[in-house]
């Protein structure tokens, strides 16, 4: 008479290894193939330095689950692919702006005395390295930005002196190459360039470089509930409560792309919201070389394809069948219809319902799910809608930013009471996700919350408004208060 | 001696014997293992499906959660068409019943509140709070309907 409507074996599918689940670290299988290439999160909001007010800051990070300690090559960028920060300011899903970054790698070859003849050293520094003093420095990084827009492509250049490639700092190899953390960060900071952006009157800031992992999440609670004990999944109706265990990338870094742009110039002098989203691609062929030589270990050629797509966290992690996540990652906005009922018709509701129904957990009953669709492709109405639907990040760069210490880690999803908009709802800050996203925006809590019907009425979502939480905080006291705003990477020895 | 060392090899096997734990197991198994380990008699969710439709109260859907959140031997979470949400635990025993709604009370009550908590003989109903007059109307039937069933 009544079939349930997600079967065992279903739900033991979804729950099947799959490597490990963060924002968007390794998410689909051909991703995991190309770890320099994998976009693991994005960010865009309203800068939020003081007397940086008229900026925007967009920030990219790739290659996950680095080990601090991941020598000899750390983690340079692939010099055979391009990474974008791609811009929509007219809502049309497409692309009017784009910051393409592509990075060249370039060995000293340093050479140490052995017995009399010179032998290369297989490491990428064989002393430490300073701002003033890269002379132990065998390996180093730099990089091209271009930006580009329909019909006319141009080279970002150092505002100071006009050159075109800008220094990448060396990974954090360790404290006896680069010193302690505040050294290092010193030495990091002197790689954040200021700008000068053809057709953009006032200059902005570039930084690429290795920061600590800057996503939270605890993945036994939040991946493997049967082990959680309910009472934390559903208690976090307090920062204690959201605060019980550690995040499960607390020792890992990442290589952050960020760029800060002024307002105006990202706007292009159309309307006030924008969406924006992070992409990788590389060539279409490679073939190894089968006598490799450093600078050429494969040749590679054809088209740019794009294989990582970033924007908003967890959607291609969580919300994307197994069999569409790696389309998902060749896919651009423009042509997200054919992965709405991922969004309509989500899963993870219902797997939650399966963990805690027990206790009178229910998924939301309405379908297509209409708030979702409004979080994720195409904005909230009279906030960040920009009459597109498809999935990116959109910011109203019209909304003020709220400074480091006010922010709220739940953002702009306090600003609903049962999907209603109430500006002056008690802890509503419109600043932050799913208005763009702050690093200190603890999007994990805010998804399992909204998916589990947080903006619809209560008659739609009897469970709606349950303080579900992964009991791992992120807020904004975790990140620094100035550009590029995440912190200090790990040592790869103390 | 043989005999002995035998012996002294059962035993040990035995000491160290232990029964795979429920929360251990992947949720598909322990679904499967919590379908397979239903009481003999309980007021069963079928029970209530039946009963409350002939009142006109028709559920839309319904499926197995699991039940070890409540220390439940079986659970179903079912929800009517107007959106109220219903859990139905089976249990060893009224006592085991009685214990898994103070442990649903202790660990729920405050994260999710507006809920009503019944049982008859040994299983346990779980209604969440309406939404609003309909509802409630459904929930005081759910209730009262429950209440009226016999195990089964």
């Amino acid at each position: 008479m009544f079939k349930p409507r997600l079967t065992i074996p279903a739900l033991m599918a979804l729950l099947a290894p799959s490597g490990a689940l963060a924002s968007s670290h390794r998410e689909a299988p051909f991703i995991t193939k190309n770890p320099k290439a994998d976009a693991t999160d994005f960010y865009i909001f309203k800068s939020y330095e003081p007397g940086r007010q008229d900026y925007v800051t967009i920030i990219a990070n790739y290659q996950p689950f680095q080990e601090p300690y991941g020598g000899p090559n750390f983690f340079n960028m692939d010099p055979e692919a391009i990474y974008e920060l791609n811009v929509d300011n007219d809502g049309d899903a497409k692309e009017d702006l784009t910051f393409r970054f592509r990075f060249d790698t370039q060995l000293k070859d340093l050479a140490v005395d052995a017995g009399g003849k010179k032998t290369s050293v297989p490491l990428v520094n064989i002393g430490p390295v300073s701002v003033n003093d890269a002379s132990n420095q065998n390996v180093t990084e730099s990089y091209t930005v271009q930006v580009r827009r329909p019909g006319k492509n141009e080279d970002v250049t150092n505002w100071k002196d006009g050159s075109k490639v800008f220094a990448k700092p060396l990974d954090y190899v360790g404290t006896k190459s680069l010193g302690a953390p505040e050294q290092y960060e010193a030495y990091a900071k002197a790689h954040v360039h200021d700008i000068k952006i053809p057709g953009c009157e006032a200059q902005g800031r570039v930084f690429v470089g290795q920061r600590k992992e800057s996503f939270a999440v605890n993945l036994g609670v939040t991946f493997d509930l049967v082990n959680a004990p309910a009472s934390i999944v559903a208690g976090g109706t307090t920062r204690e409560a959201r605060s019980l265990a550690p995040s499960s990338l607390d020792e890992n870094n990442v290589t952050s792309i960020a760029l800060e742009l002024p307002v105006a110039c990202l706007k292009g002098g159309k309307g006030d919201i924008v969406g924006a989203w992070t992409a990788a691609s590389v060539r279409q062929v490679r073939i190894v070389n089968p006598r490799s030589t450093y600078e050429l270990p494969s040749f590679e050629g054809g088209a740019w394809t794009q294989i990582s797509r970033l924007s908003n966290p967890l959607v291609n992690e969580l919300v994307i069948g197994l069999k569409d996540k790696d389309l998902f990652n060749n896919s651009k906005p423009k042509d997200d219809a054919q992965f709405a009922d991922y969004v309509t018709n989500p899963s993870l509701p219902e797997l939650l319902e399966v963990l805690f129904g027990s206790a009178g957990v229910v998924a939301p009953n309405v379908f297509p799910r209409a708030d979702l669709v409004a979080a994720f492709l195409t904005g909230v109405p009279d906030v960040n809608a920009n009459g597109s639907t498809a999935e990116m990040q959109r910011l109203n760069t019209a909304l003020p930013a709220t400074e480091k210490g006010k922010q709220n880690s739940l953002g702009a999803a306090a600003c609903f009471v049962e999907g209603v908009l109430k500006l002056d709802n008690a802890g509503c800050d419109p600043a932050g996700f799913p208005n763009g996203r702050r690093p200190g925006d603890d999007v994990v809590d805010i998804a399992l919350r909204v998916s589990m019907g947080y903006l619809l009425p209560k008659a739609s979502a009897p469970s709606g408004q349950i303080a579900f939480t992964d009991a791992t905080l992120q807020e904004d006291s975790q990140f620094d208060a100035v550009f590029p705003y995440l912190t200090t990477p790990l040592p790869g020895a103390p | 001696m043989r005999f002995l060392l035998l012996l002294l090899i059962a035993g040990c096997s035995e000491a160290h014997a232990v029964a795979p734990k429920k929360a251990k197991l992947p949720l598909g198994e322990q679904l499967v293992r919590e379908a397979s380990a239903r009481p003999k008699r309980a007021v069963r969710p079928e029970q209530l499906i039946e009963a409350l439709a002939a009142k006109g109260v028709t559920i839309a859907r319904h499926r197995q959660v699991l039940a070890s959140p409540v220390e439940a031997s079986y659970c179903e979470a079912l929800t009517t068409a107007q959106g109220l949400g219903l859990a139905l635990c089976e249990y060893a025993d009224a006592d085991a019943a009685a214990n898994g709604r103070a442990q649903s009370k202790r660990a729920f009550d405050r994260l999710i509140p507006g809920r009503a908590l019944d049982t008859n003989a040994n299983s346990l109903l779980t209604v969440t709070a309406a939404g609003n007059d309909e509802g409630e109307r459904q929930r005081e039937l759910a209730r009262r309907t429950f209440a009226a069933l016999q195990p089964r």
